[in-house]
Formats: C-alpha cells, sequence, structure tokens
C-alpha cells in the first residue's frame, strides 16, 4: 500500500514539481530575460519608444519585473511582461512629446533620418519605419496594441486575448478598426508624401 | 477564433507592405540585453545559449550589479565558478594578483578625490537600489555596506575574494565583455568597501573605454564611489547632471532616489 502511494505521488511529481517553481527567483529572471528580452524590446520600439531608447526601455521594465516576480503567475508571465511595457512606453512617450516641446521642428525631424551616404535601399526602409511611427503614433492605444500584437508581431487573436486580458471579440473589433485606421493613414501619406518601395 | 488574413499577406497595396515590412528589424541589441543582465546581478556566463557562449571568458568573474547588492551574489558565484575556471593571466590591465590581499594605492584616480577615512568606512547613505533582488531572497543592502576595521585576532571572511582585475586583453575578445568585467570588478570592489581599488578601476574603465557602451554604468559606479568616499556635494552634482542628459534611463528614478532631487 504505501508502495501504491508512493508511485502514486512520483506520478504526480510532473504536475507541481515543474522547472519555474524550482527555479530560484534569479534563475527565473534570467530565464525570464532570455525567453522574453526581444519580443520586449520590439513591443517598446512598436508602442511608441525611440529605437535609440529600446534598450533602457527594456532594462526598466525588467527591472521593475524582477521587484514583482512572486506576484506574477508562471501561466502569465508574458502578458504581465507587455503590461509592463505598455506603460514603460506610456512613460516614453510623454517624456518625447516634452522632449519635441523644446526642440526646433528641425531637430525633432532629424531624429531617426539616414546619415548621408547610406545605401538607397536603407534609406527607404528607414523612411517607412518613419511612416510607420507616424501612423501608430495617431492610432489610439487600444487600437495600437492589437494592430502590433497581431499583424507586426504575429500573434493569433486568442493569444492577443489573454496577453492583453481582454474577451475575444474585442480583440476582433479593435483589430477591424485598427486595419482601418491604418489604411486610412496609409492612404493619406500617399498622398501627401509618395510611395516607397 | 478564426484569425482573419494578416495585412502583409493579403494587402495588394505595396505601399502598405512596405510599412509593415519596415518593423521587421525592430528590436533590442545584443548590449542591450547584456547591460540588462549587469544591471539587474545575473552573470551572462549562467546563461545558456548564445549569450553564454559570448560571454563565457569574462563571465566567470563576479556578477555585476548596479543594484548595490548584486555584488554578494556574485562573491559566492565567483568564487565557486572561479575555482571550476581559473583564468590565465591578463596583462592588459594593472592587477591586484588573484589569493592576494587588496593592494590599495597611495592615492586615490583623479577624479575621484579622496575621503577622509572616516568617511569610506560610512557610507553616508545606504543606496535605495536594493529592492529587485531583495525581492528575488537575496540579502539585504546592509551586507554590501563596507567592513568594520578587522581586528588581528579576527578570522579573515572567507567568503570574500580579494579584489582581482583582469590583466589580458585576449585578441578578438568582446570589448564589451571587457568593459563589463572591469566595472564587475569595480562594483565588487565598493561592495566590499575597497574604495581605492573600486575608484582604480573606474578611472581604468574611463582611460580604456572612453566611449564604452557601458560609459553610463561607469558614471553611475562613480557617482557612487564619490559618496561613498564623503564627497557627497560633487557626487549629487554629477548625479544631476546625470538625469539631466539622460532623464529616461534606468539608472534615472535610482539616483534620484539616493540624493533627493
Amino acid at each position: 500500500m504505501v508502495g501504491l502511494m508512493g508511485l502514486a505521488e512520483l506520478l504526480k511529481l510532473p504536475r507541481w514539481r515543474s522547472p519555474e517553481r524550482e527555479a530560484t527567483p534569479a534563475e527565473r529572471l534570467r530565464r525570464l530575460i532570455e525567453a522574453h528580452f526581444d519580443f520586449v524590446g520590439r513591443s517598446l520600439r512598436r508602442l511608441g519608444v525611440p529605437e535609440a531608447d529600446v534598450d533602457d526601455a527594456c532594462q526598466q521594465v525588467f527591472l521593475v519585473v524582477s521587484r514583482k516576480l512572486e506576484e506574477i503567475e508562471e501561466s502569465r508571465e508574458k502578458s504581465y511582461l507587455f503590461g509592463v511595457a505598455l506603460r514603460v512606453a506610456s512613460d516614453a512617450r510623454r517624456g518625447r512629446r516634452r522632449r519635441a516641446a523644446v526642440l526646433s521642428e528641425g531637430e525633432e525631424g532629424a531624429e531617426g533620418v539616414a546619415e548621408e551616404g547610406c545605401p538607397e535601399r536603407t534609406l527607404q526602409q528607414r523612411r517607412a519605419r518613419a511612416m510607420l511611427d507616424e501612423i501608430l503614433e495617431s492610432m489610439p492605444i487600444e487600437l495600437r496594441t492589437v494592430f502590433v500584437l497581431f499583424e507586426l508581431e504575429e500573434m493569433t487573436m486568442s493569444e492577443i486575448a489573454h496577453t492583453i486580458e481582454v474577451p475575444p471579440g474585442t480583440v476582433a473589433s479593435r483589430l477591424r478598426r485598427a486595419r482601418e485606421h491604418f489604411q486610412e493613414q496609409t492612404r493619406r501619406l500617399q498622398a501627401s508624401r509618395g510611395r516607397v518601395s | 477564433m478564426n484569425d482573419p488574413e494578416r495585412l502583409l499577406d493579403k494587402s495588394s497595396d505595396d505601399f502598405e507592405r512596405a510599412l509593415l515590412r519596415s518593423a521587421r528589424s525592430d528590436g533590442p541589441s545584443l548590449q542591450g540585453k547584456q547591460r540588462a543582465l549587469a544591471a539587474l546581478g545575473l552573470s551572462a556566463a549562467l546563461l545558456s545559449g548564445s549569450t553564454a557562449s559570448v560571454a563565457a571568458p569574462s563571465a566567470v568573474s563576479t556578477v555585476v550589479s548596479w543594484m548595490a547588492v548584486g555584488a554578494l551574489v556574485g562573491t559566492g558565484t565567483f568564487t565557486a565558478v572561479s575555482a571550476l575556471s581559473p583564468e590565465p593571466p591578463r596583462p592588459a590591465l594593472s592587477a591586484v594578483p588573484v589569493a592576494q590581499p587588496p593592494r590599495v594605492l597611495p592615492q586615490t584616480p583623479p577624479a575621484l578625490p579622496a575621503a577622509p577615512p572616516s568617511a569610506s568606512a560610512s557610507p553616508p547613505r545606504d543606496l535605495p537600489s536594493a529592492a529587485p533582488l531583495a525581492a528575488m531572497g537575496l540579502p539585504p543592502p546592509s551586507v554590501a555596506k563596507p567592513p568594520p576595521p578587522t581586528p588581528a585576532s579576527a578570522p579573515p571572511v572567507a567568503t570574500v575574494a580579494p579584489p582581482r582585475v583582469s590583466q589580458e586583453t585576449p585578441a578578438g575578445e568582446d570589448p564589451l565583455l571587457l568593459e563589463l568585467r572591469l566595472l564587475d570588478e569595480a562594483r565588487g570592489a565598493l561592495t566590499r568597501g575597497d574604495l581605492a581599488t573600486a575608484g582604480r578601476l573606474v578611472t581604468q574603465h574611463r582611460e580604456r573605454f572612453p566611449r564604452g557602451k557601458l560609459g553610463l554604468e561607469a558614471e553611475v559606479l562613480a557617482i557612487e564611489l564619490l559618496s561613498r568616499q564623503g564627497n557627497r556635494g560633487e557626487a549629487q552634482r554629477r548625479a544631476e547632471a546625470f538625469v539631466q542628459g539622460h532623464p529616461t534611463s534606468p539608472h534615472a528614478p535610482r539616483l534620484r532616489a539616493l540624493f533627493g532631487f
């Protein structure tokens, strides 16, 4: 009997002795960085953090997460990281607006422009990225979030619903509106700035 | 839920597709990842995968900690790992050899004026940045204070390794990792209260890597060192300049908290 119970206990082990549970906080944090650092960086960039500030913003996200590790459910780690990234990006956007207010238009416009001598393709790529920034910047944040996760991060709609904790129908609705906004803005840009390839 | 086709796949508009494609190169840099690991006191050597292979030679050193207590973790890690992986001599940097007591220079580095001995033994204020690692179950920051003068009869602190300064610059080694190692050792010295060694290492970093990728981290370390040396006025001046110049840096909130501005 004891042997059978022992066996039963052994059989249960994989259910509750997951590697995450055994990991120390430092190991868990390290694993989070390994698994999600790039995702966090891409998300920050697409949520409005300037390219030059992405590394610092990433660091800020993981600093915050390191303080909250015990509160983060293992099944919701990515969701939690994205939530922190949203807040950090929001702060960065506000900071950028403040800086823009004291910069001349010329200085602000020079930001992110490819330096002289860059190959044509790189220049076009940078122009396209700047236009995408402009369009994303004009999107309400709830639409932008869904658009970024679906169209750029290529997450499924159910993954997005899980990540941002909204019903699937809301994700679908926001995506539809975000696409309308995106297409309207691309048409406007095409009309005003010409095409890029 | 049936997902719609993505715009990049279904759109017939080249302009739309070009805009969407332009986001493919988004993301952080490898250096950004290494800096984050350093800031969190996580040794690059302990990582698996590509980062570990890049970092392997340098990461046997102590854990870099910008969180004030990370070096405490590193001490143990260093002791254990370095026993397994002895490093070759490093002639490029001036050195305090392994297994020898700290070499205290008679003068402090030029940019980091010396403080009275009493000030160096008693930091004016604990660094408030220990929370992240404390939350991870690591020792509290009070342990990171410089040790009190040890009586002659007292046994040496067995687990604290002597300051070890890299002495080699192997051809082809990533300069970032060299920077990381140098600042790592400086942080360890600062945590042990060996302010002279910490100052010398920070100066070495500045001289060897005047445009280094970890320049901001070096400056934060120098500011902390000034504060620990009792030169709080200069430390505050540099902290304010740092925050003004880098308001979005992750170090900015910590410096604001440390100096109360």
